[in-house]
């Protein structure tokens, strides 16, 4: 599947995009990436308590709003292009 | 006659070199001259927005800001010098404004933008700009320009990452239904659309955000030629797809956003959440 970082998520995952193989789902591929790029991008995809997900962060699956499929259960597929978009506020 | 110095001129002068690009001509130019865009927020964006707007020569700008400029404000906001320090930006950026264009009008609103206001002030206008500093603004901003039929282009910064987007509608999504905010609470954004005097400004101070005057530059820019867009009937370049910007790779990223087909502010089942 592919993966796509936005905004500052470009900068703490050293990338804007990877493929990434495996995740069955939504929070599976969440953790694939907190393992993978580090504390640093962890701190912007998961909440206070460690949980996935940043109350500034949205997430795509094929340009629709997980909170629109089956939220943090959405199954991945391996054609899948899941975008991690934080809300980027001041002005 | 206007008489900067100690040569004469008349306000095409000003404008003579956009009058010739081929997409605005006398008659664009026109177009712009008789167009109302409201501009809330005189910070970051609002600052390259508002010069921008003016330097194209939209022939009246209402800024409301209910802020004073500081110290940390210069980084980025061009708008203002040192010496208009602990002034209300609304005004400052008026006069400003003036000192440059003085063929077209400002008004200066140095207050908070509310649901009052809001209701007073959109629909005399053709585009509402944003170029504010938290979710509860721009809120307040889509619940009142889409019952209203009113366009509206929104932009945002964080260190060198920034974002815009244009909500038109009848046309696009909006804002509330892009971030997929319909169902949160109006209150968790700081701002109650059905108390008129709800203001947008966040009730706990947040912690500063870095913010470069490069990026911010970039952002406004891009909004201000959005607005011209719209303005001139050039089209929306967005088409609905949110444009991010990264400042450290110079990358320029678009994305499509499913709209929610139930979605109260945009959907066919709309319905008036400010009034």
């Amino acid at each position: 599947m592919n993966v796509q970082f936005f905004a500052h998520l470009i900068d703490l995952a050293g990338t804007s995009s990877c493929t990434v193989s495996g995740p069955a789902d939504v929070t599976s591929l969440v953790q694939h990436l907190c393992t993978t790029y580090g504390a640093q991008l962890a701190s912007q995809l998961l909440d206070q308590t460690g949980q996935p997900l940043h109350e500034d962060l949205f997430v795509l699956v094929n340009g629709r709003h997980i909170r629109q499929l089956q939220g943090l259960a959405t199954p991945l597929q391996e054609n899948d292009t899941i975008a991690f978009v934080p809300m980027v506020e001041a002005g | 006659m206007i008489q900067p110095g100690s040569e004469s001129h008349t306000p095409n002068d000003f404008y003579a070199r956009q009058v010739i690009l081929p997409e605005i001509g006398q008659q664009g130019q026109t177009r712009l001259q008789q167009s109302r865009v409201l501009v809330i927020g005189a910070g970051g964006l609002g600052s390259p927005i508002l010069m921008a707007l003016a330097g194209a020569g939209v022939g009246h700008l209402t800024v409301v800001d209910h802020d004073i400029v500081s110290a940390s404000n210069l980084n980025r906001q061009f708008l203002y010098t040192a010496a208009d320090i602990g002034q209300p930006k609304a005004t400052t950026a008026r006069d400003r404004l003036l000192a440059y264009h003085p063929d077209i009008e400002v008004i200066a609103l140095d207050q908070t933008f509310t649901a009052e206001l809001a209701r007073h002030v959109i629909p005399d206008h053709d585009l509402v700009v944003a170029a504010v500093d938290n979710r509860g603004a721009r809120r307040l901003i889509n619940r009142a320009c889409y019952p209203l039929g009113k366009p509206w282009i929104d932009g945002g910064v964080r260190g060198f990452s920034g974002s815009v987007a244009v909500y038109r509608p009848g046309e696009t999504s909006c804002y509330d239904c892009r971030f997929d905010l319909v169902e949160e609470d109006p209150m968790a954004s700081a701002v109650d659309e059905t108390d008129a005097n709800s203001t947008v400004a966040p009730k706990t101070p947040a912690a500063p955000i870095g913010a470069l005057g490069a990026t911010a530059s970039v952002i406004g820019s891009l909004e201000a030629d959005l607005a011209l867009c719209l303005l001139l009937g050039l089209g929306d370049p967005l088409q609905g797809e949110m444009l991010y910007y990264h400042g450290r790779t110079l990358d320029f990223q678009r994305i499509p956003i499913a709209a929610r087909p139930d979605c109260p502010i945009c959907g066919p089942h709309q319905t008036d959440p400010v009034r």
